[in-house]
C-alpha cells in the first residue's frame, strides 16, 4: 500500500478484499476519527512499527486474511470505543496481549501462530461476545472466569492442556464452545451443565477420562454433541434421551460401557450417530418411525449382539453394524431402507439367506456382508452396487465374476430423479492419443455432498467410505489421514499427497473464499508430471458456513459439467480443517491480469477468441444444462486462460441450480462483485414471494453478519 | 428490518450473467476496469453513458487495440458490452444472441487478420 491522501475526517475505510501488498503505510494513523477500518483479505504483509494506538475513536478494526506477522500490537487494549478485532488468517506470533478483551467484545484471531498461555483474564470482562482463538500454539491452562455474556468460544487445534475449568459453568450465556484438538485432561467438569444455552459442544480429540456428566441432559438446547476420540469411560447417560434437539451425536473413539440408551434413538431431530467403539453392549434399541431425519449412524466395532432390529425407513446414507456380535438373519424389511448407500453389516454372526428385499435399495453403492454365517445364493445386484461376501462359506455368489471385472474401478449406483448421472472415462494422457478405459460411474451428485458434509460435522473424516474412489489403495491412504476424496475424474496421480504439499512457495493467489496453490504431481503410470491447481478452503465450525455452503454448490455444480470453457474439476478432498477442490492448472493464469497486470497486453484476435470461449461455456450452462445454471459472478477474474489462451470459466462458488430456464431463482445471499453487480432491479424482484423459505436463511445471514 | 431482508432476499436469471459478461466485454474493449468508470460509477455505466451520449467510439478503446486496423469488430463488442448491461434485465440479449455475435466478430478479425493487419496487431 501506498501512502493515502484522503481527507483527513475520514471516519470509514473500508478497503477488504483487493490485492494491497506491502505494510500498512504509517501514514495511515493521521486519520485518528477513523471509526472503521477494513483491511481484511489483502496480501499486506508485517509491520513491526504500526501505531494503532493513535485510531482512539477506532470501533471496528478487520486485518483478517493478510499475511501480517509479528506480535498483536498491545496499544490495542489502549483502544475504548473498539468493539470489533479480527486478525485471523495471519501470520500473527507471540503471545495474546493482556487486556485486549477490556474493550473489545468480538476478538477474532484465529489461523495465526499465537504462542504463550491465555491471559487469565481473557475471558472474563463483562459484554464479551466472542472470543476465537481455533487454530494457533496456545499452550498452558484455561484459567479465569468466564463472562455471562460470551456466546461463542473457540479454542480448538491449539496445545491447551490442564482440566477444563469449573468455572466455565458460569459462562450461562454460552451458545458454541469448542476445545477440541488440544490435549486437555481430567474430567469433563459437571458444571458444564449449568451452560443450558449450548446448542455446540466440541470436545473431541482432547485426552478426557471419566464419565459423561448426567448433567449433560440439563442442555436441552444442545444440536451438536461431539465428545469422539478421548478417553471417556462409563456408560452414556440415559439422560441423553431427553436432549431433544439433538442432531449430530459423536461418542466413538472412547472406551464407553454399558448399554445405549433405550430411548436414545427416539429423539426426533437425530440425524447423525456415531457410537463406533470398542465396549458398548446390549442389543439395539429399535427405532421408532417418529424419527425421520437420520442421516448416518454407525455403531461399528462394538459388543452389541441381538438382532438387527427395525430400523426407521427414512435411514439415509449410511448404516454401518460391521465388527459386532450380531446374530440371527438380515430382516427383510431392510429393503426398505431406500435412501442407503452404503450398508456394512461385516464381521458379525448373521445368518441365513441374504433377503432378495436388500436388491430393492435404489441407492446403494457399497453393501459389505463379509465374514458372516450367511448362507443361500446372494441375489443379483446391479453393477453399480460393489457386493463383498468373502467370509460366508455357505453363500453362493454368482456374479462373482462380474465383480471381478470391475474391482478396483468405480462403484456406482443406481439413479434416482434427482441424481445425475455422469460417465467417467479413465482418459490416459491429454495428447498422445486419448486411450478411453472404463469405468462407469454414476454419481450422486448435490444430495450426496451436502449430505456428506452434514455427516463431516460429526464424524471428522472417520467414516469415509460413502464416496466412489480409484482405487483401494488410494482410499485407505486417504482415510488415514482423515482425508475424504471424492474424485469426478479418473485420476492418475496421488491425490493424498495434495495435502502435504501446500506450501507458501506454491501459492498462486488467494480471494475471499481461500488460497489457491500450484501443485506438482507425479502420473503413477508413466512418472511424468502434471500440474494441478489446489483450491483451498478453510472449514472449521460453523463461523465459516459461508464458505462451506460455497463449497458444497461449486463442487455439486462442477462435477455435472464437462465443456472445453469449463475449468475441469478432478477431485474434491474433505479434511477435517479444511476442504481442497483440484483443477486442472491454467497457465496463463486469469484474465484481469492480462487486462490490468503488469502483462504485456493481449492482443485483439487474442481478445476475441477469448470472449468467444467465454461465452460458449456460459452459453453451455444457461441453454444446454438441464436445470440451467447461473454463475452469478462472471468477471475477469473467474475467466481463466490455458497455454493457447483458451477461455475457461472458472469459480462456481456462487453458482446455482435454476428450477426452469427464464424462471427466477430465489437466493438468500448477497453476492457478485461491485462493477459486476446488474442495478439493483435485478435483485429485488419478487421479495414478497417465499418470504417463509428464506426467513431462516435471512437469520443465517443475519447470524454472520453479528459475529465477526 | 424490512429493508435489509430485502437486501438479502433476491431473484435472478440468468441475464445477471449477461451482465456480468458485458462488463468483461466492455473490459476486452476499452481496458478499464469494471469499477473504474469515473464519476459514472462503475464502467457499465460510464460505457452506457459514452454510447448513449454520442460520442466517438473508437476514442474509448484500449490504446492497445486502438491501431489493430479491426475498429468495426472492437465497436461491435463495444455495443454489445452497452447491450449486456443494459438496466433492465429483459432488454439484455440471450448468452445464445451474445455468442452468434462474437462469432461474426471473430470470423471478420481472422479474416482481417490473414489479410491486411497480420503484422500490425497490438
Amino acid at each position: 500500500m501506498r501512502t493515502l491522501s484522503m481527507p483527513l475526517n475520514l471516519k470509514e475505510l473500508v478497503l477488504s478484499a483487493n490485492q494491497f501488498t506491502g505494510t500498512i503505510p504509517n501514514s495511515l494513523f493521521q486519520f485518528e476519527n477513523l471509526t472503521v477500518l477494513d483491511l481484511s483479505q489483502n496480501m499486506l504483509t508485517s509491520d513491526a512499527a504500526n501505531d494503532f494506538g493513535r485510531l482512539k475513536r477506532l470501533e471496528i478494526l478487520l486485518l483478517s486474511g493478510n499475511n501480517l506477522g509479528g506480535p498483536i500490537p498491545q496499544s490495542l487494549s489502549t483502544l475504548k470505543n473498539l468493539s470489533r478485532f479480527a486478525a485471523n488468517k495471519n501470520n500473527f506470533n507471540g503471545s495474546i496481549p493482556t487486556g485486549i478483551t477490556k474493550h473489545v467484545k468480538i476478538l477474532d484471531l484465529s489461523y495465526n501462530n499465537l504462542s504463550g498461555t491465555i491471559p487469565s483474564d481473557l475471558f472474563s470482562p463483562s459484554g464479551l461476545e466472542l472470543v476465537d482463538l481455533t487454530s494457533n500454539q496456545l499452550d498452558g491452562q484455561i484459567t479465569g472466569s468466564f463472562s455471562h455474556s460470551l456466546y461463542r468460544l473457540r479454542l480448538g487445534s491449539n496445545l491447551l492442556s490442564g482440566s477444563i475449568p469449573n468455572t466455565i459453568g458460569d459462562a450461562l450465556g454460552m451458545v458454541y464452545l469448542e476445545l477440541d484438538d488440544n490435549k486437555m485432561v481430567g474430567n469433563i467438569p459437571l458444571q458444564l451443565g449449568n451452560c443450558k444455552n449450548l446448542t455446540l459442544l466440541n470436545l473431541a480429540h482432547n485426552k478426557l477420562e471419566g464419565p459423561v456428566p448426567s448433567e449433560f441432559g440439563n442442555l436441552e438446547k444442545l444440536e451438536v454433541l461431539k465428545l469422539q476420540e478421548n478417553y471417556l469411560s462409563g456408560s452414556i447417560p440415559s439422560a441423553f434421551s431427553s436432549l431433544m434437539n439433538l442432531g449430530i451425536l459423536n461418542l466413538s473413539q472412547n472406551s464407553f460401557t454399558g448399554e445405549i440408551p433405550p430411548r436414545l434413538f427416539n429423539l426426533l431431530y437425530l440425524t447423525n450417530v456415531n457410537l463406533e467403539g470398542k465396549k458398548i453392549s446390549g442389543k439395539i434399541p429399535s427405532f421408532p418411525t417418529t424419527v425421520t431425519s437420520l442421516i448416518e449412524l454407525n455403531l461399528a466395532n462394538n459388543l452389541l449382539i441381538g438382532t438387527i432390529p427395525s430400523m426407521t425407513t427414512s435411514l439415509r446414507t449410511a448404516l454401518n453394524l460391521s465388527h459386532n456380535q450380531l446374530s440371527g438373519s438380515v430382516p427383510p424389511y431392510m429393503g426398505d431402507l431406500t435412501g442407503l448407500e452404503i450398508l456394512d453389516l461385516s464381521y458379525n454372526n448373521l445368518s441365513g439367506q441374504v433377503p432378495s428385499s436388500l436388491t430393492g435399495l435404489t441407492s446403494l453403492t457399497v453393501l459389505d456382508l463379509s465374514y458372516n454365517q450367511l448362507s443361500g445364493e446372494l441375489p443379483s445386484f446391479g453393477p453399480f452396487v460393489s457386493v463383498i461376501s468373502s467370509g460366508n462359506p455357505g453363500l453362493r455368489n454368482i456374479t462373482e465374476d462380474n465383480k471381478g471385472a470391475s474391482a478396483g474401478t468405480f462403484v456406482g449406483t443406481s439413479v434416482e430423479k434427482r441424481h445425475t448421472v455422469i460417465i467417467f472415462f479413465m482418459s490416459a494422457g491429454t495428447f498422445v492419443g486419448t486411450l478411453v478405459l472404463t469405468a462407469v460411474a454414476v454419481y450422486l451428485c448435490s444430495k450426496r455432498i451436502s449430505r456428506v458434509e452434514d455427516a463431516d460435522k460429526i464424524i471428522d473424516g472417520q467414516l469415509a467410505m460413502n464416496n466412489n474412489h480409484t482405487s483401494a489403495a488410494e482410499f485407505m491412504k486417504a482415510k488415514r489421514e482423515g482425508w475424504r476424496i471424492t474424485p469426478f475424474q479418473a485420476l492418475n496421480f496421488e491425490v493424498a499427497d495434495i495435502s502435504h504439499r501446500l506450501t507458501e512457495e506454491n501459492l498462486v493467489g488467494s480471494g475471499g473464499s481461500g488460497h489457491v496453490h500450484r501443485v506438482t504431481c507425479t502420473n503413477w503410470h508413466n512418472g511424468s508430471t502434471t500440474v494441478v491447481a489446489v483450491k483451498q478452503i478453510r472449514s472449521v465450525g460453523s463461523l465459516d458456513e459461508k464458505l462451506e455452503r460455497e463449497f458444497e454448490s461449486e463442487a455439486s455444480i462442477l462435477c455435472n459439467i464437462r465443456h472445453n470453457n469449463i475449468v475441469k474439476l478432478l477431485c474434491c478432498l474433505s479434511g477435517t480443517e479444511s476442504k481442497l477442490l483440484v483443477y486442472d492448472y491454467m497457465d496463463n493464469g486469469s484474465l484481469d491480469r492480462w487486462l490490468h497486470g503488469d502483462y504485456v497486453p493481449l492482443d485483439w484476435p487474442t481478445r476475441v477468441i477469448v470472449a468467444v470461449g467465454a461465452a460458449q461455456g456460459l452459453c453451455y450452462m444457461h441453454h444446454e444444462c438441464s436445470p440451467p445454471i447461473i454463475h452469478r459472478d462472471v468477471k475477469t477474474s473467474n475467466i481463466l486462460l490455458d497455454l493457447e489462451f483458451r477461455a475457461k470459466v472458472a469459480d462456481f462458488g456462487l453458482a446455482r441450480m435454476l428450477a426452469r430456464a427464464g424462471e427466477p431463482n430465489t437466493m438468500s445471499a448477497v453476492a457478485g462483485s461491485f462493477g459486476y453487480m446488474p442495478p439493483g432491479n435485478d435483485l429485488f424482484w419478487g421479495f414478497f414471494s417465499e418470504f417463509h423459505s428464506h426467513f431462516l436463511d435471512f437469520c443465517t445471514v443475519i447470524g454472520l453478519v453479528a459475529t465477526v | 428490518m424490512i429493508s435489509t431482508e430485502y437486501a438479502y432476499t433476491m431473484k435472478v436469471n440468468e441475464k445477471v450473467d449477461v451482465f456480468g459478461f458485458g462488463v468483461v466485454l466492455l473490459e476486452l474493449t476499452t481496458g478499464k476496469k469494471a469499477n473504474d468508470g469515473g464519476e459514472q460509477g462503475s464502467l457499465a455505466e460510464w460505457a452506457g453513458h459514452h454510447y448513449r451520449s454520442g460520442a466517438n467510439i473508437p476514442n474509448a478503446m484500449d490504446v492497445c487495440i486502438r491501431y489493430a486496423g479491426c475498429t468495426d469488430e472492437i465497436e461491435t463488442m463495444f455495443r454489445l458490452g452497452v447491450q449486456c448491461t443494459a438496466n433492465s434485465p429483459s432488454s439484455r440479449p440471450t448468452m445464445k444472441d451474445v455468442l452468434q455475435i462474437l462469432l461474426k466478430c471473430s470470423e471478420q478479425t481472422l479474416r482481417k487478420s490473414r489479410l491486411e493487419c497480420s503484422m500490425d496487431f497490438r
